[in-house]
């Protein structure tokens, strides 16, 4: 499947940018479909994440404290949104530092381990693989960092077949 | 290597549109303080030099609490936000009690009482209009003869 990093410009400021997966297959971004999958059930939630996302972006940028960290393997910046209390909704994301968000997917956290939800599961290991990518692009130079760090340069079309 | 621009600068979404029509400026300012907050205790605990777990000892809560309070979702009772200023030395609160009265003083030159009225009942007229306004006075007159 053929994705793209994209910038959303609703939601990033001058605190930090706020990027998301679109998915060319399915003309969506990764933010969209989990809008779309919950906003009729958990419609309050959606919109106190997506209030937070703002604030990141134009506020207080990507602090540490506002997420759940090490949700992938060491390293790898794979985090989720605080989940409110008394809340339901997860939202997995890549930080790179408090300037660079890239939210994906996620949904209702009903059990206590990833590994008993698939969706969830399929969520969080697609930014794993994403975080990876990127990784290994930025050391063979094909993504960058804008002068300002607040920006990705480069290639952000990725293809899940390009796998080497 | 050569280094291409991402043709897909900035994505727009009508259905991140719509949504946030959907989210009032009292909910987002909400939103915003809570998360300033957050922002501002977390620091209090950096500049004091402290990790989390410094900060749960100090005010005898468990390390997972105090990130609920960081989260930036937390709804705080004025007790505990008056213990974290306490124990991290800050302000979070400017309270002051402000009068609801402002006193001034006026100063009248009177070069000529009406004839109708003497010393005592002028100064009278002219308290019993003050008292009508939002102003009290003191009021006198100095007679120079």
């Amino acid at each position: 499947m053929k994705y793209e990093v994209v910038k959303l410009g609703y939601l990033s400021g001058n605190k930090a940018s706020i990027y998301t997966i679109w998915f060319e297959e399915l003309n969506r971004t990764s933010f969209e479909i989990f809008i779309n999958e919950n906003i009729n059930v958990f419609k309050s939630e959606i919109k106190d994440i997506t209030s937070r996302l703002i604030t990141i972006g134009k506020k207080v940028g990507a602090r540490e404290h506002y997420f759940k960290t090490d949700e992938g393997i060491p390293g790898d910046g794979v985090c989720a949104l605080y989940d409110a209390p008394g809340k339901e909704l997860r939202l997995y994301c890549i930080r790179y530092g408090s300037l660079l968000l890239i939210i994906g997917g996620g949904g209702p956290k009903k059990v206590k381990k990833l590994q008993q939800d698939n969706k969830l599961k399929d969520e969080n290991f697609l930014l794993r693989e994403l975080s990876a990518e990127i990784t290994e692009r930025i050391k063979n130079n094909e993504i960058w960092f804008s002068e300002n760090n607040m920006e990705f340069e480069g290639n952000l079309t990725f293809n899940d077949q390009d796998d080497e | 290597m050569t280094r291409t621009m991402n043709s897909r600068k900035s994505y727009n979404s009508t259905v991140i549109d719509d949504l946030l029509r959907e989210i009032t400026s009292d909910e987002l300012s909400g939103t915003e303080k809570r998360m300033l907050l957050a922002a501002r205790i977390d620091d209090a605990i950096k500049i004091k030099g402290w990790r989390k777990q410094d900060f749960a000892k100090a005010i005898g809560k468990k390390p997972s609490e105090i990130s609920k309070w960081l989260s930036g979702t937390h709804n705080f009772t004025v007790d505990t936000l008056f213990d974290i200023e306490r124990i991290l030395d800050i302000h979070l609160f400017k309270l002051e009690c402000k009068p609801d009265t402002t006193y001034k003083t006026y100063v009248y030159s009177v070069t000529n009482i009406p004839s109708q009225y003497n010393q005592q009942n002028w100064l009278s007229l002219m308290n019993n209009k003050l008292s009508k306004s939002s102003y009290k006075a003191k009021s006198s007159i100095n007679t120079q003869n």
